[in-house]
């Protein structure tokens, strides 16, 4: 367990043959899976396949009736329970916050129990108010209620964050938050996991929140696993009809939710819009881009009902501007080339220059088929 | 004025008719022949009324801080996970005994205890520990048991949640009851002087006898105002702990 910054930041969680059962009941059933550093495993199943309680054995919340949960190589229940809790971020729906404390004391919280000092703990509460996107000075001293539901989520991730443990455990950490509100949350919780790298349990109910956060699922049912595999590979190749049944018949939608633009798109024909444009040059396209002088796209000149030469600027079609941006999923990608009249739509970076475009040929090559 | 500015003008004006009652003679006898004027003998004699309240607010104060003390531990101890066992009979021992008239426990304390003050302050403490018990397991059963599991997640001991989360958290309701076994001491300390144990009792008690209506009311007044006073400073500070039902809008 890291304690001090000079340890090693290594932390791997194993579950090997876990059972738990009460009384008669069985909530897991020889359950074993292994999550590698630095990396997030989602739980996921309908209620009450045992996900949240997977979880809290890591803690020690549970205690396993059978097997063993490792952190390390060392099985939990040698560490004491406090020690091992101060160890291990934990993130629970936004009723977690204490409420008769302060933002800032929520998240000194576990800084206190170890004894830090309040002055270092006060830092570190601006550190992490900063990270999350809350301006320190206008949260520190509120209090949970005052909090909009996506703040109090944050500050829940800003807690579990403060004595810098190497493991989170986040049990449906978004699930209060409006839909809207989710996918933010979910979009700044993987931008800042992409720097602290913990090794990281995220319980979800949430096929779309799991497909988005994940680099490996972990699928549940009635207590036992039931698929284990990186998300595309869950949702390209289900291992049974529970499985198939669970992702859905749109999971071939879903799955391209994991594929990058950038990595897909093929180069982009564009004109400058003074240029001259010559359909003969450019035989093997149906639609060139225009842009200007900085590269930035202005809008696409489809071929079909124009004249073999023309100006660019002439040819252009402005209405035909729409484009998805790099970091966006195929999945983005594709509605936009349902949203336009072409067949395909074009790649800009950050500052909107034209980098390349998607066609469906890219869409249909990251989808698995017998028959192409 | 908003109802908060005449509640607090009309708490100003009783605490100082209560200290002038108490501490004015002129002004009790002024007041006393107001209310009855062909009453010839309006002032207790034997004993100073401000005498009869210090006695009288020893027995509350001691019983009050005895079944503050041991309450908070019953109710605390019941609601641990060794305790548990312990919390139904708790809850009905505490309602049961509060089914009881003081009268009867003051009957029950003084062939044990003797005459006068100590079994007066038993049977007060007896009296008093009921709302504590009470109100502390009640405020300690309303936390909300995903926050005491997020604190037992974040790594505090059982002490720690105890004192950093469940405690924080059922101050107000655990004040109230308190706030509740005062009064209700303040009120029933009166019957004490029944055994000799002095205080505003005592005046209440030798108008009885006397049918002397000015000395009943001397001692029912003050008692009164005594209550109303210390109700008044507990509300303020109930206000200081945290409140479930508080609604924060900025």
């Amino acid at each position: 367990m890291g304690g001090t910054g000079a340890e090693a930041r290594y932390s791997v969680i194993e579950f090997e043959n876990v059972s738990k059962h009460y009384g008669s009941t069985v909530a897991l059933d020889d359950v074993s899976f292994t999550v590698p550093d630095g990396t997030v495993s989602v739980l996921i199943g309908p209620s009450g396949c045992g996900k949240s309680t997977s979880l809290k054995l890591v803690n020690r919340l549970l205690e396993p009736t059978d097997g063993y949960v490792r952190v390390d190589g060392t099985p939990v229940r040698e560490f004491p329970p406090q020690i091992l809790r101060r160890g291990i971020g934990y993130v629970i729906q936004s009723v977690g916050l204490l409420p008769h404390m302060t933002v800032e004391e929520n998240i000194g919280l576990v800084p206190k129990l170890l004894g830090r000092h309040k002055r270092d703990r006060s830092r570190r509460a601006g550190e992490l108010l900063d990270l999350i996107g809350l301006s320190p000075d206008e949260y520190r001293n509120k209090y949970p209620i005052q909090l909009s539901g996506g703040e109090a989520q944050r500050v829940g991730v800003a807690r579990a964050l403060a004595a810098d443990p190497p493991i989170l455990l986040m049990d449906e950490p978004f699930g209060a938050v409006d839909p809207l509100n989710r996918e933010t949350l979910q979009q700044e919780f993987i931008s800042i996991q992409r720097k602290l790298r913990k090794t990281v349990i995220f319980v979800t109910h949430d096929l779309d929140e799991a497909v988005r956060v994940a680099d490996r699922i972990v699928l549940m049912r009635d207590g036992k696993v039931v698929q284990t595999g990186a998300p595309e590979e869950i949702l390209g190749a289900p291992a049974n009809d529970f499985v198939r049944e669970f992702v859905g018949s749109d999971r071939a939608l879903k799955r391209l939710a994991r594929f990058i633009v950038g990595d897909f798109m093929i180069d982009a024909p564009s004109v400058d819009r003074g240029a001259r444009l010559d359909w003969n040059e450019y035989r093997d396209f149906e639609v060139v881009y225009v842009t200007d002088d900085h590269r930035r796209l202005l809008g696409a000149a489809p071929r079909n009902g124009r004249a073999e030469v023309s100006s660019a600027g002439d040819a252009m079609d402005d209405a035909l501007v729409g484009a998805v941006s790099l970091g966006s999923t195929l999945r983005d990608a594709l509605a936009e080339i349902l949203n336009t009249e072409l067949a395909e739509t074009p790649v800009v970076d950050e500052h909107g220059h034209l980098v390349g475009r998607i066609t469906m040929t890219e869409i249909y090559s990251a989808t698995p088929r017998r028959i192409v | 004025m908003t109802s908060r500015a005449i509640r607090t003008t009309f708490q100003i004006v009783l605490l100082l008719f209560l200290l002038l009652f108490v501490y004015m003679l002129d002004f009790r006898l002024g007041v006393l022949r107001l209310l009855f004027p062909a009453q010839r003998e309006l002032i207790y004699q034997r004993v100073t009324l401000p005498t009869l309240v210090i006695q009288h607010m020893r027995m509350v104060a001691i019983s009050s801080a005895g079944a503050t003390v041991v309450g908070l531990f019953i109710g605390v101890a019941v609601t641990r996970p060794a305790g548990r066992d312990f919390l139904p009979l708790a809850r009905d021992l505490s309602s049961f005994a509060q089914t009881f008239p003081p009268a009867a426990v003051l009957a029950l304390a003084f062939p044990v205890l003797g005459f006068g003050f100590q079994p007066t302050v038993a049977a007060l403490f007896v009296f008093g520990l009921l709302p504590v018990i009470n109100n502390t397991i009640s405020g300690i059963e309303s936390v909300d048991s995903r926050i005491v599991e997020a604190s037992v997640g974040q790594g505090m001991t059982q002490r720690q949640v105890l004192f950093r989360t469940e405690l924080p958290l059922s101050a107000r309701v655990i004040v109230a009851g308190i706030r509740t076994s005062v009064i209700i001491n303040i009120g029933t300390a009166t019957i004490g002087s029944t055994i000799g144990a002095g205080g505003l009792g005592t005046v209440i008690i030798a108008g009885l006898v006397r049918n002397n209506t000015a000395f009943v009311l001397t001692g029912a007044i003050t008692a009164a105002g005594i209550a109303f006073v210390v109700d008044w400073v507990f509300g303020r500070i109930e206000t200081l702990f945290y409140d479930p039902r508080e609604r924060v809008t900025t």
